[in-house]
């Protein structure tokens, strides 16, 4: 079988080469006498006709000049002696992209050019008139997804046709079946645009000579037995069916393979799962390259495969193989790229894999093995490509550079070992990899400085060191790095001075990503940079105190972060011109100065724009509707915002994110939010604004965060905020609103989680209708003109009856730029433990009720000890009545609770002294009684807790007076001997029992005489006794 | 010219110290005590340790200058082992750790948490012996070791505690003798209770004991 096999596929071969050479050196004959038929170039004009040619690619075919020969036309082919037209050629070519040799921007160019240089419109049948026709190539143009036309099939001549990746759609017509020469079909399409399908694959009977067929992304999911179809291609070599939604079911296997000389199998992207049906594939002796890439394979890395030992190319990738990588894979000698990432493969690497010594590219990443990469692996010199990221290789990165420093570090282009849990140092040996391209080691432990060595990597265009704990100094030799576009060295603990020096031939860098670091810039005030880059993080550096001025020349500036950068200094006119560009400005936490111009010239699309914590002053400045998120929190604006409000109303903003808080800004708030649909969140805490809030707060109806805390708002709270439903944090404490609170809170803003209300002049009840509030976490209302009770509904809080916390963080913002994710969180000022205190990232854990400071009365309710998830509870400074609940014990998440100047009695309960988080508590200024509970943590607080009740025991001075102690409960839990006390009372019972008795029982014992006189004293004691009963029962009867 | 190039370089030491003094400090050892611990009910799930200090964290208390001064974690079900990071909380007051199944050694290093009031592990799984650096907690009033499977002999040097109320160290592996110095001779031995149920004279010199100053 499988010498026939080989035979086959040298006569094909041999064939092949023979019509080539018997008709190229025609091709090329311009001069020839032979002119193209009449007939046929009026079907190719006609075909052109119908076709679109925004570039005019077909110029050359023209209708005008009836003399011009059809054969010199751009992609026509004619026979050289019959002038027929043999060949269309007409394939648009799309640009490749290949990671190592690819320049982004020209790839940009070509790919424009080539989207101008796409045919498209009909396929006229004016073809069919080109009898003779044995070659048509309309690959890589767009069709829109029109059919493929039937007449194609009636084109007998026809022995190559290619139709892939030109966007045909609609049902592949069987029609096709009938070109009983075709050697070539290629309908596919690897970019997955393509809208093809069949009902069924029967017509394939019809092509006998099929060599390769390329179905890549139609959808054959109709098609149950599609191997059986297959099959009655003999003369198959390439078989491409990637993306065909094809699954596990094939309904019954044939008995044998008929196309046994295949050398190409791609069966990726489709949904296979159970490897078993493979085992047809170990028939296939030939293959050279197979392909089951992005499937969903199970189970151990396929037996079947194991003597396909022809094997040079094996992807296995993005499946779950669970096996470790089998023996005999070592074995494949032939092997020159193999792909498995992204399984989840296991155990160690064999050190026979430094048999695989074909092998060019080596992915093993994304995966779970383990241990030690073997040092065999610097036996394979032909690698240029090694992959090993996203495992727990726990090594060395030294011993790694040391394997590889034989043969293999002359040839290797990419180096791949990020997050692969390396520790040890960079050594002096990196140099040696001269045609590394590029280098990613980022995500590990690597510690210590980069070696000098460094700056002999010539070929270099990608180093990647980012999230490590790489210190010392950024070696000068940084500058000979002439090929490097893309630096990412982001949170390390390098430090120390860069200079103009580091980036002295550094001509093609676009991408300079080294935030969290503390390194220095140090450059003359004039520098003209080598380069013009996209993306400059720098964030933590220090270029300070002056602006950088350079960054003024950056003219292809995307993303800017010189946050936290000791800049102490005015923003230079041109950086702002200069901004024009700018998807991602973050000039937070400096000193700048100066007004901010308008910033209507940044036009990117959903820009973000930090400037947050600064010394900016002056008026608010105007910005571009496109600018989605803007943060010029804490600096010292003043003025209105009503003109930044209403500045070009008729536009609609993009802003998602408002942050205008911690500033000067005064005045009211202009009713302009019409235009301000997306905003999502809305801060304009800390400052002097003053005024009611207006209506058009409503149109907001996205709002999620709406903060106006500590400003002088006034009236009432306007009835279109009803229709910002989405909210989850309404923070508008200490302002001067007045008003009930409103009832619709409970049922509008059903997802609310902070409702902060404090430090206003609300009046009146708590309204029940806010216990609808299930997903409410803090609820603070203290330091309002409240009265009436607690409401006792409050157990409907059921975010705050439990600890389980499903919800991820109160995320305002998370948005990826480029190199990394930006993420804002929700915040909150929170009095919990006696303290103001500011939670971010972990407020969804922060579940607390502040009710102090106004006028409640009544008891505390019971219900309230449903609430076991709560941090915080606070309701000092009411007029409370009645006893602490009693099980208060079971509410164990409590760290602070007050209940400070109320009117509570009775007994501290017991169970208080369960609460094993319990860190903060104020009892003072009630009216307690009664011995405090005692436990390691009640015993730890302060005694100023308990003052101002009539309270004893520690941690009081007072020493409860003996009437006063109960006997003590200590939580059932305790093993705790400490608190074991004794009744005197009992032990005194016992003492008083064992005294009379041996008083009366100890001298009988020991004195005989004394003995003999006492039962001479009972005998005659029970004598007498008998004669009185004797007599007595005598004189009654 | 030379002691001002000598004061220069004092002050440039200075201020390279400074970065390290605003450092997170504290919350770098609590978050190293959060990697060894583990922790199957998530009580240490908001010990984030992106933020600048861990006050907020729960089960943390910080005083008003953002130290440390309470670690509250009794009865957590925290398993796992304690650090030498631990020494690093200097203002701590209140290290409560009991009923939980911390394993291990008392790091030495709780020795230098100056401030600390109270040190609550009992009822764990400590191992190993007390170590005589707790003698240097001088504002230490209760210690509480009980229930854990400590070693070795109570000692001598914690007869300096001198504020020390509370010291109970029963049921442990503990022998030797009970000290008579400092504030273990302050209390007459009728104030303390001993349990004699526990008290296994059979084997000499081991001694499970337990003493309670009943006099806080």
């Amino acid at each position: 079988m499988t010498r026939k096999g080989s035979l086959r596929f040298i006569a094909v071969t041999l064939t092949l080469f023979l019509c080539l050479l018997t008709t190229h050196p025609n091709f090329c004959t311009a001069d020839s006498e032979v002119r193209c038929m009449e007939s046929e170039r009026h079907a190719l004009l006609n075909f052109k006709q119908d076709l679109t040619d925004p570039s005019n690619r077909l110029a050359s075919w023209a209708a005008a000049a009836s003399d011009e020969d059809c054969c010199d036309w751009v992609g026509v082919v004619c026979h050289n002696r019959t002038g027929h037209v043999l060949k269309l050629r007409l394939r648009a070519f799309y640009p490749l992209y290949d990671e190592l040799t690819t320049d982004d921007a020209q790839l940009d160019t070509q790919y424009e050019a080539y989207e101008r240089s796409v045919l498209g419109g009909k396929i006229n049948p004016s073809l069919l008139d080109l009898k003779h026709l044995i070659y048509l190539d309309l690959s890589y143009n767009d069709f829109g997804g029109a059919h493929i036309p039937k007449f194609l099939g009636s084109m007998g001549s026809l022995r190559y046709l290619n139709l892939s990746h030109a966007r045909f759609g609609g049902l592949i017509p069987r029609q096709l079946g009938n070109l009983s020469n075709l050697h070539y079909l290629n309908l596919g399409d690897s970019n997955y645009y393509n809208d093809l399908y069949v009902e069924n694959l029967q017509w394939l009977s019809g092509l006998p000579l099929l060599q390769h067929l390329d179905m890549s992304s139609a959808n054959l999911s109709q098609v149950s037995d599609w191997l059986h179809d297959i099959n009655k291609l003999p003369s198959l070599l390439e078989l491409q069916l990637s993306y065909c939604y094809l699954s596990g079911f094939i309904s019954p296997i044939p008995s044998s393979i008929n196309f046994s000389s295949l050398t190409t199998l791609d069966l990726s992207y489709n949904s296979f799962e159970n490897s078993s049906i493979l085992f047809w594939v170990s028939g296939l002796h030939n293959l050279v390259s197979l392909d089951l890439s992005h499937n969903q394979f199970q189970g151990p890395i396929p037996v079947h495969l194991h003597n396909l030992t022809s094997l040079g190319h094996l992807d296995l990738s993005s499946n779950t193989f669970n096996s470790s990588i089998p023996n005999w894979l070592y074995s494949f000698s032939h092997l020159e790229f193999l792909n498995l990432r992204e399984n989840n493969l296991q155990g160690t690497i064999s050190s026979s894999i430094g048999n695989l010594t074909s092998v060019i590219s080596l992915d093993l990443s994304t995966n779970e093995h383990e241990g030690k990469f073997p040092r065999s692996l610097g036996k394979l010199c032909k690698l240029r490509v090694i992959r090993l990221s996203d495992n727990k290789w726990s090594q060395e990165i030294s011993e790694i550079f040391e394997s590889l420093s034989g043969c293999v570090s002359n040839g290797l282009e990419i180096l791949d070992l990020s997050n692969a849990q390396l520790s040890g140092q960079l050594t002096d040996e990196l140099g040696q990899f001269k045609n590394l391209v590029i280098l990613s080691l980022g995500n590990n432990s690597i510690s210590g400085p980069i070696p000098w060595s460094i700056g002999n990597l010539s070929s270099l265009r990608s180093l990647k060191l980012e999230t490590n704990q790489i210190n010392g100094t950024l070696p000068p030799s940084f500058g000979h790095l002439s090929k490097l576009e893309s630096l990412n060295i982001y949170s390390n603990m390098l430090e120390g001075v860069v200079s103009e020096v580091h980036f002295t031939n550094l001509m093609r860098l676009t991408k300079l990503v080294a935030s969290q670091n503390r390194l220095t810039l140090e450059v003359s005030d004039n520098w003209n940079p080598p380069f013009q880059v996209n993306n400059l993080v720098l964030g933590s550096w220090i270029l300070g105190p002056k602006f950088p001025s350079w960054l003024c020349s950056q003219e292809q500036l995307s993303i800017l972060d010189i946050s936290n950068t000791g800049i102490l200094d005015a923003v230079p006119p041109s950086f702002w011109n200069l901004s024009s560009q700018l998807t991602y400005l973050n000039l937070s936490h400096n000193q700048i100065y100066g007004e901010i111009p308008n910033i209507s010239m940044i036009l990117s699309y959903s820009s973000i724009i930090d400037m947050s914590s600064n010394n900016f002053t002056g008026v608010l400045p105007c910005t571009s509707s496109n600018v989605g998120v803007l943060d010029l929190s804490d600096n010292s604006l003043s003025g209105s915002i009503s003109h930044f409000l209403c500045y070009k109303m008729n536009e609609s903003k993009r802003m998602s994110y408002l942050n205008l808080g911690r500033n000067l800004l005064s005045g009211e708030m202009a009713d302009c939010w019409m235009m301000w649909q997306n905003l999502f969140t809305l801060n304009l805490g800390n400052n002097n604004l003053s005024g009611s809030i207006p209506t058009s707060i409503g149109y907001l109806i996205y709002l999620g965060s709406l903060h106006l805390y500590n400003n002088k708002f006034s009236g009432k709270l306007p009835s279109s905020l009803k229709n910002c439903t989405n909210l989850v944090t309404l923070d508008i404490g200490k302002n001067e609103f007045v008003g009930s609170i409103p009832s619709w809170i409970g049922h509008r803003f059903s997802s609310l989680v902070i409702l902060s209300l404090h430090s206003n002049n609300f009046y009146g009840y708590i309204p029940e209708k806010l216990c609808s509030l299930t997903s409410l976490q803090i609820l603070d209302l203290s330091n309002n003109k409240l009265f009436g009770s607690i409401p006792r509904c409050i157990d409907n809080f059921n975010a705050m009856a439990t600890n389980n916390n499903s919800n991820g963080p109160l995320f305002l913002l998370e948005q990826s730029i480029g190199y990394g994710t930006s993420m804002l969180f929700e915040t909150a000022l929170l009095v919990i433990k006696g303290k103001v205190l500011e939670y971010s990232t972990i407020l969804q854990f922060v579940k607390s009720i502040d009710l102090s400071k106004n006028n409640l009365s009544g008891k505390i309710p019971e219900e309230v000890t449903s609430l076991q998830g709560l941090q915080s509870l606070n309701l000092s400074f009411n007029i409370l009545i009645g006893r602490i609940p009693d099980n208060i014990g079971v509410m164990g998440s409590l760290e602070s609770i007050d209940f400070s100047a109320n009117q509570l009695s009775g007994q501290i309960p017991q169970s208080m002294s369960s609460l094993t988080f319990l860190s903060q508590l104020n009892l003072s200024n009630n009216n307690l009684s009664g011995k405090i509970p005692s436990s390691s943590q009640l015993q730890s607080l302060n005694a100023s807790c308990f003052i101002g009740n009539k309270l004893c025991g520690a941690p009081l001075i007072e020493n409860c007076s003996i009437i006063d102690v109960k006997p003590n409960v200590e939580n059932k839990r305790s093993k705790d001997f400490g608190r074991l006390e004794v009744d005197w009372f009992y032990v005194s019972m016992a003492l008083g029992f064992v005294v009379g008795f041996w008083a009366v029982l100890g001298p009988l014992l020991f004195n005989k005489q004394w003995r003999i006189m006492y039962f001479q004293f009972l005998d005659h004691l029970g004598y007498k006794l008998w004669g009185v009963v004797a007599q007595t029962w005598l004189h009654c009867k | 010219m030379a002691p001002l190039s000598l004061f220069s370089v004092f002050v440039t030491f200075l201020l390279s110290l400074t970065p390290a003094l605003s450092t997170n400090s504290e919350g770098n050892a609590l978050h190293a005590l959060r990697r060894r611990l583990s922790d199957p009910t998530n009580v240490l799930q908001s010990w984030d340790p992106t933020l600048v200090n861990p006050c907020t964290w729960f089960h943390v208390t910080c005083d008003s200058n953002n130290h440390v001064i309470r670690l509250d974690l009794g009865n957590s079900n925290v398993s796992g082992a304690l650090g030498p990071e631990l020494g690093e909380l200097k203002h701590l007051q209140y290290l409560e750790l009991y009923r939980n199944e911390i394993g291990g050694k008392i790091p030495e290093e709780l020795g230098s948490l100056k401030n600390l009031v109270s040190m609550d592990l009992y009822e764990n799984k400590f191992e190993g012996e007390i170590p005589k650096s707790l003698a240097k907690l001088k504002s230490l009033r209760f210690l509480r070791l009980n229930n854990n499977k400590l070693a070795g002999s109570i000692p001598r040097e914690l007869t300096s505690l001198s504020n020390l109320k509370v010291f109970d160290v029963s049921n442990n592996n503990l022998c030797g003798t009970i000290p008579v110095d400092g504030p273990f001779a302050t209390f007459p031995m009728e104030r303390y209770l001993l349990p004699f149920s526990s008290l296994t004279l059979s084997s000499v010199n081991i001694l499970p004991f337990y003493l309670h100053f009943m006099d806080y």
